[in-house]
């Protein structure tokens, strides 16, 4: 690098505005990453809420607190705003903070891109919002209210709110495309000399093949939505069976998109464990190269399941067959993964810090979702499960449990290096342990809830079901408020505290150890030195 | 004001040429890739329309 070249990047990072210009207008990735967990985390509690207004209408039999059709907007948005606005979001916000720091990266491959990748997003949560909102103030027909999977021909019936959600879900998705676009170009493009593929941190592997599944689905989705929405305002017939369409073919589409969907916001978490596991075990992720295959095996197989979401509309014996038992290979690259994660764990030097706790949660409440999943997978025992609350059990568990805690741990194992601060240990652990009890207590008795055949969505149920519904609302109250101890060590970590190093954790290894805590606004203005001493598989070959 | 410029985002080490090839590479596998993005979606839509003819 030339010594003007230098200086003109000085030039630059003194440069630098403030107030809310820094934030509109900010092409650094950590800023950028930053706003992305903030969104996430904003729209977690709002989402969060909505799950309260659930639980509370759930807590006894009847109606008392919302009128049906609001109960069936609650649910829609519940699920469109932790799916689209805080589990993606917060992965995103983790790629942009760590992906670059990880692989050397002064910043990311399209800066300017990543500006406006961000802030689509608030943008389409406001449209996404919007009806719901207006219908609190009596002004239209309120929000989407068909189930987040907008199935055809319920989803064209309700007022013209298909139109917010149908633009919304299309912002969104530009937003998760060029996401996706400037990580992989990153990841390809921008690593440090000596950072080889087979030397990157898992958690970067994990989200270069999560990239390649949003543009392969995203575009899906897009195109499910708009068949929709010419179907409701320009007369096709798409999904209209009386016109010649088909309304099965929607959930065939949006299947092949919904499968990997769960795998994009799983992925991810895999990697920030995989990342967590060898820093508090003080040894390097046994089976490395094992790790990356199984998760581009899982990746793979996730776009030939998508059936296993809809047995129950019908479909000839063979298909049946090949959806179910491809759905059930997916658990050996899973298992691969559990095996790993256990054998890094084997004869380590271990402590129990709260990221490591996050993550020990996660391997064993994820593998209960897991184990559901299997059940489901299987074709006259999901006649049974299809549409009751043993589905709402299990991919509780797959992402609370899995994504969720897995981010609650990549946030408290990342979080000094943001901030500079160490959180608060003991309130880390106060939180790990009400989240992990109350969880359980809100979605263990949903299995049996459905087992017993309540139906999903319902406002309203039979008596006897009503013990276990008003224990799944005490754990579901439980955890909204553990959440707010969240925010507040969130909040304390931003402020102030005790410094933290660059290492931050002892047994930590990897590039984004090597700078100060918090981390500069650029970084690696130097080339590091990369070799195997600095991974965190160094010795995976010995 | 970071800008995310060409300068500012100079990788590690690179000479001016090496930064323009580098620069060029990125582009290149983000055009493709939205160009797979566009054609995936446009192939949906065209499921449809063949389904419903």
């Amino acid at each position: 690098m030339s010594h003007e070249t230098t200086l003109n990047q000085d030039e630059h990072h003194a440069d630098h505005p403030t107030g809310l210009a820094r934030w509109l207008f900010t092409t650094n990735h950590k800023e950028i990453g930053t706003l992305y967990l903030v969104f996430s985390l904003v729209m977690f509690l709002l989402g969060g809420a909505m799950a309260m207004v659930i639980r509370a209408e759930l807590f006894v039999p009847g109606l008392q607190m919302v009128n049906p059709e609001f109960f069936n907007q609650m649910t829609t948005m519940h699920a469109l705003v932790m799916i689209f606005g805080a589990v993606m979001p917060a992965f995103v916000g983790l790629a942009n903070w760590m992906v670059p720091l990880m692989i050397g990266a002064p910043d990311m491959a399209l800066p300017r891109m990543n500006n406006w990748s961000f802030w689509i997003l608030p943008f389409a949560f406001t449209i996404l919002l919007l009806p719901l909102v207006l219908g609190l103030f009596g002004i239209g027909s309120g929000g989407p209210a068909s189930g987040w999977t907008l199935y055809p021909p319920l989803s064209l019936q309700g007022g013209t709110n298909i139109a917010f959600v149908i633009f919304a879900i299309h912002l969104m998705g530009v937003s998760s495309i060029m996401g996706a676009i400037n990580i992989i170009v990153t990841i390809l493009n921008m690593r440090a000399p000596g950072m080889t593929l087979l030397r990157m941190p898992l958690f970067v592997w994990t989200w270069l093949i999560t990239g390649f599944l949003l543009i392969a689905v995203m575009p899906v989705l897009a195109g499910a939505v708009t068949m929709l929405l010419t179907d409701r305002f320009f007369d096709t017939s798409f999904f209209n069976a009386a016109g010649g369409g088909d309304p099965v073919m929607y959930q065939h589409i949006f299947w092949f998109f919904g499968h990997p969907e769960v795998y994009i916001m799983i992925l991810p978490a895999f990697g920030i464990v995989s990342e967590i596991l060898p820093t508090f075990s003080r040894k390097p992720l046994f089976g490395y190269t094992s790790m990356v295959y199984a998760t581009a095996s899982i990746a793979f197989l996730s776009f030939i399941v998508w059936a296993h979401h809809m047995f129950t509309v019908g479909m000839p014996l063979g298909g049946s067959l090949f959806f179910m038992y491809a759905t059930m290979v997916i658990a050996v690259p899973t298992g691969v993964k559990v095996f790993n994660w256990v054998s890094t764990m084997w004869r380590g030097s271990m402590t129990f810090e709260t990221p490591m706790l996050f993550s020990l949660g996660f391997i064993v409440l994820f593998t209960i979702g897991g184990f559901s999943g299997l059940m489901l997978a299987i074709v006259p025992a999901d006649f049974q499960y299809h549409d009751t609350y043993f589905v709402v059990a299990h991919f509780h568990y797959v992402l609370v449990t899995g994504a969720v805690f897995a981010i609650m741990a990549g946030v408290y194992y990342w979080l000094p290096k943001w901030t500079g601060y160490m959180y608060n240990e003991k309130l880390g652990k106060i939180h790990f342990w009400t989240s992990t009890i109350s969880v359980n207590v809100l979605f263990f008795p949903q299995h049996y809830l459905g087992l017993a055949g309540m139906p999903r969505r319902i406002p309203d149920y039979a008596v006897q079901f009503a013990e276990f519904n008003m224990i799944s609302s005490i754990g579901g109250f439980a955890f909204g408020l553990a959440q707010l101890i969240f925010v507040y060590i969130v909040w304390q970590a931003a402020r102030g505290g005790e410094r933290a190093t660059g290492q931050v954790w002892e047994g930590a290894r990897g590039l984004e150890w090597t700078v100060p805590s918090p981390a500069p606004l650029h970084t690696f203005d130097t080339p590091p030195k990369v070799d195997d001493s600095v991974t965190a598989h160094a010795d995976r070959l010995v | 004001m970071p800008t995310g410029s060409f300068e500012e985002n100079r990788a590690l080490g690179d000479s001016n040429e090496q930064h323009r090839a580098r620069r060029r590479r990125a582009i290149r596998t983000a055009l493709v890739l939205g160009g797979v993005v566009l054609l995936i979606y446009i192939g949906f839509i065209m499921k449809g329309v063949l389904n419903a003819a």
